[in-house]
């Protein structure tokens, strides 16, 4: 069985919703108890469940997300969000998850800072505003 | 457009980034965008993306393409070589990549493209730079290769 977009979303929202708190139980509702989570701008991987609830449970800022777009088909969907840590501003990440089922199996999240539009390139794009969520 | 079509049209539209323009700009779609998010840029056609491409202060990063992730995995040897996760269904891919830029700093790239009638209709690329694993979470985690 595959995931259609509205049982996605739904699972995703209620995941971030809760991804910032204390209590991680929730938010690990989404999860296999054999899933894998990597970072791979630090090559950090953890395997199942546990450990990376561990991590989370313990980390030290207070998160703040916003989903901006949820985006995929079949068993492989990807997160464009917004993530603050302790009141920051926005960066960027993006969470690549991949279910098995109806949970996930796998995520790759990357993080980064937004940057000032280069100069050089103005004449050939335009601005939008990717602070705002779209769907 | 079958999902076996549209994959074929993503390999080879990851093999020609960034500057095999002639290939790139048959498989854009006339209704082609490309977003940078973490600048709020939004690329319209292919002449824009090329005009970029191609003045690129310092060159363009030599991509190597790291995985194509998707629900259907499988290995392929990419043009320099390295070996290559392509994967997807539908009209939805997503790419992960690295970039090595000429300053010598390294990034992870994560390009998002969405298909129609068998051409890229939208990308959206996002730049990641490494980092190093943090220690307070050390007790939990193992260390790839991949950073």
């Amino acid at each position: 069985m595959s995931m259609d977009e509205i049982s996605v979303r739904s699972l995703l929202e209620r995941h971030w919703e809760f991804a910032g708190s204390k209590d991680q139980s929730i938010a690990h509702e989404i999860y296999h108890d054999d899933a894998v989570l990597e970072f791979p701008q630090s090559g950090e991987r953890f395997i199942g469940k546990e450990r990376f609830q561990a991590f989370r449970e313990k980390y030290p800022a207070n998160l703040n997300f916003k989903i901006r777009r949820i985006t995929g088909s079949g068993d492989l969907w990807v997160a464009e969000n917004l993530i603050s840590y302790d009141g920051g501003p926005w960066m960027f990440t993006v969470n690549v998850l991949r279910f098995r089922g109806s949970k996930v199996a796998a995520e790759y999240i990357y993080i980064m800072e937004g940057f000032e539009r280069p100069q050089w390139r103005v004449e050939f794009g335009e601005a939008f505003d990717s602070l705002a969520p779209l769907d | 457009m079958t999902s076996r079509d549209n994959r074929a049209v993503v390999e080879k539209y990851l093999r020609a980034l960034p500057a095999d323009f002639e290939v790139l700009s048959d498989l854009q779609h006339d209704d082609f965008a490309e977003e940078f998010p973490q600048s709020g840029e939004l690329i319209r056609g292919s002449e824009n993306f090329r005009a970029i491409h191609e003045r690129y202060p310092g060159g363009t990063p030599d991509d190597e393409l790291q995985r194509v992730t998707g629900s259907e995995d499988r290995w392929v040897v990419a043009p320099t070589f390295t070996l290559v996760r392509i994967s997807g269904v539908g009209d939805s891919f997503t790419a992960e990549s690295k970039a090595f830029y000429p300053d010598g700093s390294e990034y992870r790239v994560v390009t998002i493209l969405e298909l129609k009638e068998g051409r890229v209709l939208r990308a959206r690329t996002y730049f990641a730079p490494v980092f190093e694993a943090p220690g307070w979470r050390a007790e939990w985690v193992e260390l790839t290769n991949d950073a």
